[in-house]
């Protein structure tokens, strides 16, 4: 727990360092190496060693006061002995770790840290909002020059010097990712970690007027300490006593968890530089039968992404099915995988769908797109030949609306013999599915629909058509990331330590005062609820009765009321001078 | 089926509306013109039904369509409500306070007569699952979420009330005293000279600042909450989006504003815990915490594109 709290909280001070309010006493006497006075650093306990090593002057150590001041002066001071002969200069740290500790200072600045969230959350709005990766066209044409301009100035230039159609791989974001990320690792160097240490090491509060200045104090008159302690044991305190004085705790997690948290988001982040530094990615479409190399369809992200194995591999497609419903709509998509090495020994199948992706050797083949890539039809009449041949016609793409459209074409006369400049008659076949297909006769007359392996003919065009199956290419995305095993242990490790922080880290401290005890305590996070627990807790300690006081005057006779019941009380409201403890 | 699953689910939401108008109906007068009634379970009855009406209504989708009831905006929208009764609920429950169902009821009110008298029925119709949404990650990962807009959304109405409290009907005043206030609110007995003085300027509006602190205080476990499931439902999505397209973050419009909320709670939550503060500031984070909230769960869906896009309004 810091014990120099920020001028602001309201806290009883007992000296001013910088803009801290420092509530120990200030440390006596100079430093002992350069008889400057001593400043606090934040935490208890790296003050005690650095006023040995790194003394720091409160003003500076340009004005560290002269002899001659000091001598004419004492009293003006506040309250540190003259300094001895000349000081040796100054040595303190050298300047590249004054510079490293600066620099960590300023980073794990809190305003800082809030100001770097908010910028990379109206960054990430912005590109939400503007769409990303589409050509310049697309920006000119929606972000005008001139007439109405969006917004009122925001025009296609601007979008694209601004790096604004592709935000999330501009430089600017990336280094405030990076500045976050660095503002996570100094955070906890200054703070966290050293929080931990502070808060395993405890101590034990004994006097009165630093348990009073815990957020949550009460005195529980007519009790003992050991009473106390073990009311806290049995709601899973740890309990410490000693020499009166009592320390629990419970829910050191709780301290531990942020610091988990942070180290978590680092490890992700490091997966994510990893991952785009290192990978590989590619999609292939693969047709029915046939195979690709593996390596030829993989680009890499950055020139120091190293070959994963399964590199070398070719994948074969030996079947694609789409399962239908049958109101039409997709319930999956299926392809039937063989993976084999560069010799073309097999290594393994799969049956790959949606959710179901194949890995071999550090690459993972995902099922994201389909294609169809011939017609298998039988034609009688054509003019290639009069009888019944099988013809496997091409198809290709037709970009319009969301939804795939593919079309072939199927010549009624022989092409080279058609007038230069003119299309062939013929007959046009589109495919929205692996189910049906639609023909059109050279006039763009709808002639009729057919399903798929039904064997049932159509005459168009003079010719008598039986379409068999549609070869489709099964579309695979190929991704070789080494960064994802560091991504998910970021974020199981985030998953648990979310979790964790949210246990609360409770002190409780006590000292026996007099008949009674004086409890204070503090949490870190659910802090109503400690106290209405520690309220609750105290309501259970036994009330002990002290033996009734003598009704002798007690101030001449201090000694014969030593006789007392309990621990190590003795009738203290009189608040008699002879008595040696220390009471209110 | 012998039963006509349409039919009944029809009825389970109207009278899911009626159920929740009369509870809001109830919360209103008790408050407005109840004066200081002690806490009843009136109230929490009218809840509970509802919450009995919509848990009828998710299984009878779940049977009819024969997939978990999350696949469309429709479902999300009753589950959302789903989630916020249960919530508040255990919130009344615990915390005893009747005010806050003078909140709560009509906002849920207000979500069920969006989600059944307002979203075209097309869009209400269970319909089958595409290829991608095929998979055990669609419960873990749309669930968290959802639950967490719910905590996350109450515990922003909380603030929303602290703030209007405290800025319209609570007249405060704060002495310069050397404690803060917050301690000496918390401070039980005490035996530093300066308490006495303190104790007797705050004895008229201790009650009142007890419960904004409540409020406050409320709002706060409420938050944390939420954005613990916020953290796991991000974490689920990305994990699943890594096993269905192999690309953990891709800056989809909806991805990208559940990391904005992310980010805008986890400043929500720093400046109360290392920042320290109080009260009406970080309130007014949390307010502009439900925008983004709201931005991120309909926003998204109904104007923009992307991997969400399924069966929603694609405007």
């Amino acid at each position: 727990m810091q014990h120099c709290v920020r001028a602001s909280a309201g806290a009883t001070a007992h000296h001013t360092v910088g803009t801290y309010r420092c509530r120990l006493a200030p440390p006596a006497g100079p430093c002992q190496r350069t008889a400057l006075p001593l400043a606090h650093t934040k935490l208890p306990a790296a003050h005690r060693r650095r006023c040995r090593v790194d003394c720091r002057s409160t003003q500076g150590p340009a004005a560290a006061p002269t002899l001659s001041d000091s001598d004419s002066e004492p009293s003006s001071t506040s309250g540190w002995r003259p300094p001895r002969p000349p000081p040796p200069p100054p040595q303190g740290p050298s300047p590249l770790r004054q510079l490293y500790k600066r620099t960590l200072k300023q980073l794990s600045n809190l305003k800082l840290a809030l100001a770097e969230l908010a910028v990379i959350a109206a960054l990430s709005a912005v590109g939400t909002v503007i769409k990303q990766g589409e050509t310049y066209e697309f920006y000119m044409e929606n972000y005008p020059e001139e007439g109405r301009k969006v917004l009122g100035f925001l025009t296609g230039r601007i979008v694209v010097a601004l790096q604004l159609d592709h935000i999330y791989t501009a430089e600017y974001f990336l280094l405030l990712l990076a500045l976050l990320g660095a503002s996570l690792t100094a955070c906890t160097i200054t703070n966290q970690w050293p929080a931990v240490k502070v808060a395993r090491r405890w101590r034990f509060k004994g006097e009165q007027a630093s348990l009073a200045r815990l957020e949550v104090a009460s005195r529980v008159p007519d009790a003992r300490l050991v009473d106390v302690g073990r009311v806290l044991a049995a709601k899973n305190y740890q309990v410490f006593m000693k020499d009166g004085q009592l320390y629990g705790f419970k829910g050191l997690a709780g301290k531990l968890g942020p610091i988990g948290v942070h180290a978590s988001m680092l490890l992700c982040m490091a997966g994510f530089v990893t991952g785009a530094l290192g990978g590989f990615t590619g999609s292939v479409m693969i047709p029915q039968g046939s195979e690709t190399v593996v390596a030829s369809a993989l680009r890499s992200a950055s020139p120091l992404a190293w070959n994963p194995g399964g590199a070398s591999a070719v994948i074969r497609c030996d079947d694609f099915r789409i399962d239908y419903r049958e109101d039409g709509s997709v319930r999956q998509f299926y392809s039937d995988l063989t993976v084999l090495d560069v010799d073309g020994r097999e290594q393994s199948t799969k049956t790959v769908s949606v959710n179901q992706p194949l890995r071999f050797g550090g690459v993972t083949a995902y099922q994201t797109d389909w294609s169809m890539s011939a017609l298998k039809v039988r034609v009688a009449g054509s003019f290639v030949a009069p009888e019944d041949t099988a013809f496997q016609l091409p198809m290709a793409a037709l970009n319009g609306g969301d939804s795939k459209l593919y079309a072939t074409f199927l010549p009624a006369e022989d092409p080279a013999l058609a007038p230069p400049g003119t299309a062939p008659r013929g007959v046009s076949i589109l495919a929205r599915d692996l189910q049906t297909v639609t023909f059109y006769d050279s006039k763009g007359e709808f002639a009729g629909v057919r399903r798929l392996g039904s064997g049932k003919p159509i005459e168009v065009e003079g010719m008598t058509i039986v379409a068999q199956e549609v070869l489709a290419a099964t579309g695979l995305e190929l991704k070789a990331d080494p960064g994802v095993p560091l991504v998910y242990a970021g974020f199981g490790g985030l998953c648990v330590t979310t979790v964790v922080s949210y246990l609360s880290h409770s002190q409780v401290w006590a000292a026996q005062a007099g008949s009674g005890v004086i409890v204070g305590g503090t949490s870190n996070r659910a802090k109503v609820a400690f106290e209405q627990e520690l309220s609750d807790m105290l309501g259970e300690v036994p009330e002990v009765l002290q033996q009734a006081p003598a009704l002798v005057d007690v101030s001449g006779t201090g000694s014969s009321n030593g006789s007392s019941s309990g621990s190590n009380s003795s009738s203290s409201s009189s608040g008699s001078k002879d008595s040696k403890e220390q009471v209110l | 089926m012998m039963v006509n699953i349409p039919v009944i689910e029809n009825f389970l939401s109207n009278s899911c509306f009626l159920i929740l108008f009369l509870t809001t109906v109830y919360y209103w007068l008790k408050i407005g013109f109840g004066g200081k009634s002690s806490f009843s379970f009136t109230g929490l009855t009218g809840y509970g039904s509802a919450l009995c009406c919509l848990t009828l209504q998710l299984i009878l989708r779940w049977v009819d369509s024969g997939h978990f009831p999350l696949s469309n905006l429709y479902e999300s929208l009753i589950f959302l409500a789903w989630c916020l009764l249960l919530l508040y609920i255990y919130i009344e429950v615990s915390t005893k306070t009747l005010f806050l169902g003078v909140l709560t009821s009509p906002a849920i009110l207000c979500l069920v007569a969006f989600t059944d008298f307002s979203l075209p029925t097309e869009l209400q119709q269970s319909t089958p699952l595409v290829p991608a949404l095929q998979s055990n990650w669609l419960v873990m990962h749309v669930t968290v979420m959802i639950a967490s807009y719910a905590a996350l959304l109450l515990g922003c109405f909380i603030a929303i009330a602290y703030l209007v409290l405290s800025k319209f009907f609570i007249k405060t005043t704060f002495v310069t005293a050397p404690l803060s206030s917050q301690n000496t609110v918390l401070r039980q007995e005490s035996f530093l000279e300066e308490k006495q003085k303190t104790d007797i300027v705050f004895e008229k509006n201790d009650k009142n600042l007890k419960f904004l602190f409540f409020l406050d205080n409320l709002s706060y476990r409420t938050i944390g909450i939420g954005f613990c499931f916020l953290t796991l439902g991000i974490l689920s999505g990305a994990i699943w989006a890594n096993e269905t397209w192999g690309n953990y973050w891709s800056w989809d419009p909806k991805e990208t504003w559940a990391f904005i909320t992310w980010l805008t709670f986890a400043c929500y939550l720093h400046s109360r815990l290392v920042g320290g503060w109080t009260g009406s500031k970080p309130a007014l984070v949390a307010s502009f915490g439900v925008l983004v909230v709201w931005v991120c769960y309909l926003g998204v869906n109904l104007l923009g594109q992307g991997l969400h896009s399924y069966g929603f309004l694609n405007v």
